[in-house]
């Protein structure tokens, strides 16, 4: 597999990249319905967040979700390899305590879009990557 | 959540299990009431009882005072110690002065700012201080400023002080070399002098030199940090060893907002310019060596104008100054003055036909003894013989020495005293009606060395028969003064001050470059005098600012005393300085170019420029365009410098903050705007009312006068003692009340007025009589003596009481509820802060409106007590509900607040974000380069890991101390008025 990975996805900051071939290596266990409902899971909990810090940016948490979703809907048609990037970078979003936090810092997804984004680019589904920004009204 | 303990309210910002257990807290408090505001506590449970506070409990009290003046005094004092949450600045009654739009553009921006952090750089004369006021009175009515610290050179501290107070009622306790004596005596040793008062002034030298208060300044926090005259701060080659630089970071990270001030942000170079704003926010600029930035980086972080920006705004506070033409200041050397001419003349023959390079030829052979035989023979002399000292000891064959012989011979006949350019001052004295009489105007001679000075007084004081010493505590008691840097911090603001003050003695105050920058010396001055001429543009503006600034209402004269030679090989020297002087004046009509037209940034540079370039040249052309030297660093900084400026754009504001036509931020809450300074009575009216209820029941309160505009108030001991009076020595007092000792008024009368003009006459006629302090003051808001009144009058109530009155303004039967609600941050910071009322009607309908709106409908104003006692029981049966109200209400305006604040605060953390990411990237780099072990790149391993630090103590202390909202609202009820037939 490790020949195969030598293709990855780009744009990434070191410790971005670094931490999502740590979940990749993580992901290797997981079916992708695991991955879907830890997906849910986290949209839950943001949910719950946002009631009492409104600075939580729930909007695009569900942008996520949805674009994860989109993504997966076209999971067969995914080259092995799109499939492995893209599974950690579920489990990226699905961690509250990575690059920015989720849920303590007003942008706490925005590090989670940037790695979905480079992964779902990788994967050749550009249409479903996001704009952080577009999500800041209220 | 609010809670009582050890009888105080407090606010729980967090709470911890204190014990292995789990059975006991600790539980994290900041004050919440008047008591204790702004204080931090831990409270152990099995120490402290804590109870929390449930506004449901609040008991009503018939208010049985005529005219419900209780009640109405009682609310009125509840909405002056409500904090202002609004962006916008509100300039009535702030303080005595009139704002210029520039000025108040600055707080605009200052507010609109989530952490105000600023550089004004504006140019000299402009009015720094003003703007720092204005800054500070808004921060402080927003809670923000509770805790300010102000560097300043100390030649500025008093000034600086007295303006605060005198213009703003904002008392600075200056910690001068005497005034930290004094408090380290009379407090504990371990004990935080930087705790003892909240608001201090204190010089950068006093702060550096002792080493042992970093501890101290390490364990403080403060709200406001400003720096006067940043530029010396800024770090000089080795930033790491320069203790003003690393005490200026030191604050920098434990304080929430920064003003800097300094007219000469740079000086040319990238990284100098860089630190100033680094130090303002070290996430500006992601190089670690500060020098790679662009304009985008460090825009919002400064303000620049020049006199040009603003001469609209400023109308006649700024007025054209009149130039003595030089033919007139101009007088030829004498015969004996001529031979040494000749001899200096010959020694820079010798020295610049000399096949050795400048470098290695010693400029004080080159033109140094002769810019000194410019100023004075005595000053030549002195560092002649100095010279030949050394060069005897070091070499006695020396070809140097001839020289100097020959010109210590040619000095030998020759004293200022009976030199044409002492005799040319005695013309121009004249001239000028100057005697040393009483009645001569005030003169500012400066020059550039002390022997001259020592010279100059004496032969002054001959002439003159004036009496004087050179004893620093004797000069600002003389009609002759004299400053320089070896005066002692005290007596050189005493003798400042004395120039400033009408009645003093002083005609002549005769100074060295040490009252060159900051000072204010025009406002009993517009004569200025140069004996002799500093080699340097940058000299030459500041030292014409002292009296040709903002506020000076005489039109500036400005002489250059010059001295005409013979000399065929010095002549040209007599054209250079001409131009230099026409240089300065064209730079203060016209450009924008301020004091860097050579681009050299530093006036001994420039002098070495001007020599070396210009006078051994025989170049006349020298100062026409940047030094040779200067870099394409300079110029491009200063365009890069230039795109940055909002003062250039139209509406900067909109430029500052990225705005097209559209504005991004949302609009504010204009029911929270409005009622944010909502007030029953004006500020005198309050405080005679509420000073005459006070004295009822203190017999010890003197009765108040009245006289015209003014009040004439003695202060009762209570009062003395809260603001420190002289004649209360013997108590450490602890906060944010004391006021300037010098300001203390004679047999503890206090004169107040409500008018700002007549408050800035009285500090026009303090200059004439006594000095600094002005005798009347502003009765405004945050004066301190208001906010006694206001604190006294709170305690009117017992706690958790409040009054119930009647109105039949309002339908029979209607309980009208009113409340000031409040959602803190984290750390207590004010976030939203509303008055309003709920009322209930007969038929159990409801009404919510804002408290403005319900006081108007009830005729508060005009209530009169006819005794009827109401339906307290009813009205307390119904504060629960009410209660429920006031905070359903609070969190939708808590919910509506954090909508607000998303946009702002993710733009900044964005911001952050994307400084992280490019730090990292170059530190990173740099680290591969150099391979890990390398020592520079254990420096940038290190620098990763502060960066690292830096943010998670930026989240922790910034962001979520100011802005994470409590989820919980609190609400206070105010009062209850029941409407009756």
């Amino acid at each position: 597999m490790t020949e195969q990975l030598e293709l990855h996805p780009s744009g990434l900051s070191r410790s971005q990249f670094a931490r999502l071939e740590e979940y990749m290596r993580a992901a290797d266990s997981l079916a992708l319905d695991e991955l879907l409902n830890l997906t849910e899971g986290h949209l839950e909990r943001a949910s719950r967040i946002y009631q009492a810090n409104r600075l939580n940016n729930v909007r695009l948490a569900a942008a996520i979700r949805d674009s994860i979703i989109a993504a997966a809907s076209e999971w067969e048609n995914l080259s092995m390899v799109a499939r492995h990037w893209l599974a950690a970078a579920i489990l990226y979003f699905a961690q509250a305590d990575d690059q920015e936090p989720d849920f303590s810092s007003p942008i706490g997804f925005e590090d989670d879009a940037e790695v979905l984004n480079s992964c779902l680019r990788f994967a050749q589904l550009d249409e479903l990557c996001l704009n952080p920004e577009d999500y800041d009204d209220v | 959540m609010r809670v009582l303990c050890r009888d105080a309210e407090w606010l729980i910002t967090k709470v911890e299990f204190s014990d292995h257990a789990h059975r006991h807290h600790a539980v994290h408090c900041v004050g919440a009431d008047d008591l204790v505001r702004g204080h931090q506590a831990i409270f152990l449970t099995q120490l402290d009882g804590i109870e929390p506070v449930d506004p449901r409990n609040t008991k009503l009290v018939k208010d049985s005072s005529s005219g419900y003046r209780l009640s109405k005094l009682f609310l009125e004092a509840q909405l002056r110690q409500m904090p202002a949450t609004g962006i916008t600045p509100d300039l009535v009654g702030m303080g005595a002065f009139q704002p210029m739009k520039f000025q108040t553009q600055t707080v605009e921006w200052a507010l609109k700012q989530l952490r105000p952090r600023l550089l004004l750089a504006d140019a000299v004369g402009l009015g720094k201080t003003i703007q720092v006021g204005m800054i500070l009175s808004e921060l402080m009515r927003r809670g923000r400023a509770n805790r300010i610290l102000v560097l300043a050179k100390k030649s500025m501290l008093t000034q600086f002080q007295s303006e605060l107070w005198n213009r703003f009622g904002i008392p600075l306790v200056r910690l001068d070399s005497e005034g930290i004596a004094r408090l380290r005596l009379r407090i504990p040793a371990n004990k935080n002098p930087f705790e003892v008062y909240h608001r201090i002034i204190i010089s950068m030298d006093t702060l550096k030199n002792v080493g042992s208060y970093r501890h101290f300044l390490e364990n403080t926090r403060w709200d406001c940090v400003v720096i006067d005259e940043a530029h010396n701060v800024a770090g000089a080659s080795v930033p790491e060893r320069h203790l003003s630089h690393r005490l200026a970071r030191l604050l920098s990270s434990r304080t929430d907002s920064m003003l800097l001030t300094t007219a000469t942000p740079h000086n040319g170079k990238r990284e100098t310019f860089g630190r100033l704003i680094s130090l303002l926010d070290p996430s500006a600029i992601p190089d670690p060596d500060l020098r790679g930035y662009e304009a985008a980086d460090i825009k919002g972080f400064f303000l620049m104008r020049f006199k040009e920006d603003v001469r609209e705004d400023a109308g006649e506070n700024l007025t054209d100054r009149l130039l003595v033409p030089i033919a007139e200041t101009t007088i030829a050397a004498t015969p004996a003055e001529e031979k040494v001419f000749e001899v200096l003349a010959q020694l820079r023959k010798a020295s610049t036909g000399s096949k050795k390079t400048n470098d290695e030829i010693d400029p004080l052979l080159q033109y140094g003894i002769y810019k000194q035989f410019l100023s004075s023979p005595e000053s030549c002399r002195s560092t002649l013989q100095k010279r030949m000292h050394n060069v005897e000891a070091r070499d006695a064959d020396s070809l140097e020495l001839p020289h100097l012989k020959s010109i210590d011979g040619a000095l030998l006949k020759l004293a200022l005293r009976e030199s044409s350019r002492y005799q040319l001052l005695k013309r121009q004295l004249k001239d000028l009606g100057w005697d040393g009489s009483a009645s001569s105007p005030r003169v500012l001679v400066f020059t550039e060395y002390r022997e001259t000075q020592d010279a100059l007084a004496a032969a002054l004081a001959a002439d003159f028969k004036l009496k004087y010493s050179d004893k620093f505590e004797d000069q600002p008691e003389q009609a002759l003064a004299t400053i320089n840097g070896s005066c002692p911090d005290i007596h050189l603001m005493k003798t400042i001050e004395a120039f400033g003050t009408g009645s003093a003695a002083i005609r002549m105050l005769l100074a060295t470059d040490v009252a060159s920058e900051g000072v204010n010396l025009h406002h009993e001055c517009h004569n200025i005098i140069h004996y002799d001429l500093p080699w340097s543009i940058i000299t030459l503006i500041q030292r014409n600012g002292r009296i040709d600034r903002f506020g000076q209402t005489e039109k500036p004269v400005l002489r250059y005393l010059m001295v005409k030679t013979t000399q065929v090989l010095l002549k040209g020297d007599e054209t250079i300085f001409e131009r230099l002087i026409t240089k300065v004046e064209e730079i203060n009509r016209s450009t924008r170019q301020g004091e860097t037209v050579l681009k050299l940034y530093d006036p001994e540079a420039e002098e070495r420029y001007i020599a070396e370039a210009g006078l051994l040249k025989g170049n006349i052309n020298v100062l026409e365009k940047p030094a040779t030297s200067a870099t394409a660093e300079a110029a491009d900084l200063e365009a890069m410098l230039s795109n940055a400026n909002p003062a250039h754009q139209a509406d900067f504001l909109k430029f500052l903050l990225g705005e097209t036509d559209e504005p991004t931020a949302p609009p504010a809450d204009v029911a929270v705007e409005e009622t944010s300074r909502l007030r029953l009575y004006g500020d005198k009216r309050f405080f005679l009312e509420g000073y005459r209820f006070l004295a009822e029941s203190n017999q010890d309160y003197m009765p108040v006068d009245e006289a015209g505009k003014l009040i004439l108030f003695t202060a009762p001991k209570d009062l003395r003692r809260r603001l420190g009076a002289p004649d209360e020595r013997g108590d450490v007092i602890f906060g944010s009340t004391a006021i300037p000792g010098e300001s203390w008024p004679e047999n503890n009368q206090f004169r107040l007025t409500d008018d700002a003009e007549q408050v800035e006459m009285a500090i026009k006629a303090a200059r004439n009589t006594s000095g600094y302090w002005s005798k009347e003051l502003l009765c405004s808001d945050q004066h301190p003596i208001l906010q006694w009144i206001t604190e006294r009058l709170l305690m009117l109530m017992q706690r958790g009481e409040c009054p119930l009155i009647m109105s039949r303004n309002l339908d029979p039967g209607e309980l009208c509820f009113c409340f000031i609600g409040q959602v803190s941050s984290r750390a207590g910071a004010p976030l939203v802060v509303d008055a309003h009322a709920i009322s209930f009607r007969k038929g159990g309908t409801f009404q919510h409106r804002s408290l403005r709106e319900a006081l108007e409908a009830a005729g508060f104003d005009r209530l009169i007590n006819e005794g009827q006692s109401g339906n307290l029981e009813a009205a307390q049966i119904l504060i629960p509900a009410a209660v429920e109200t006031s905070l359903q209400h609070m969190k939708v305006l808590r919910e509506k607040r954090e909508d607000e604040l998303k946009k702002p605060l993710r733009v900044e953390e964005r911001r952050l974000r994307n400084w992280q990411t490019r730090r990292r990237e170059l530190l990173e780099s740099k680290i591969d380069q150099l391979g890990e072990t390398h020592p520079r790149a254990r420096g940038y391993k290190r620098q990763l890991e502060d960066m690292e630090a830096y943010l998670a103590d930026r989240a922790k202390n910034w962001r979520d101390t100011y802005f994470t909202a409590v989820a919980e609202p609190s609400t206070q009820l105010l009062l209850v008025i029941e409407g009756k037939n």
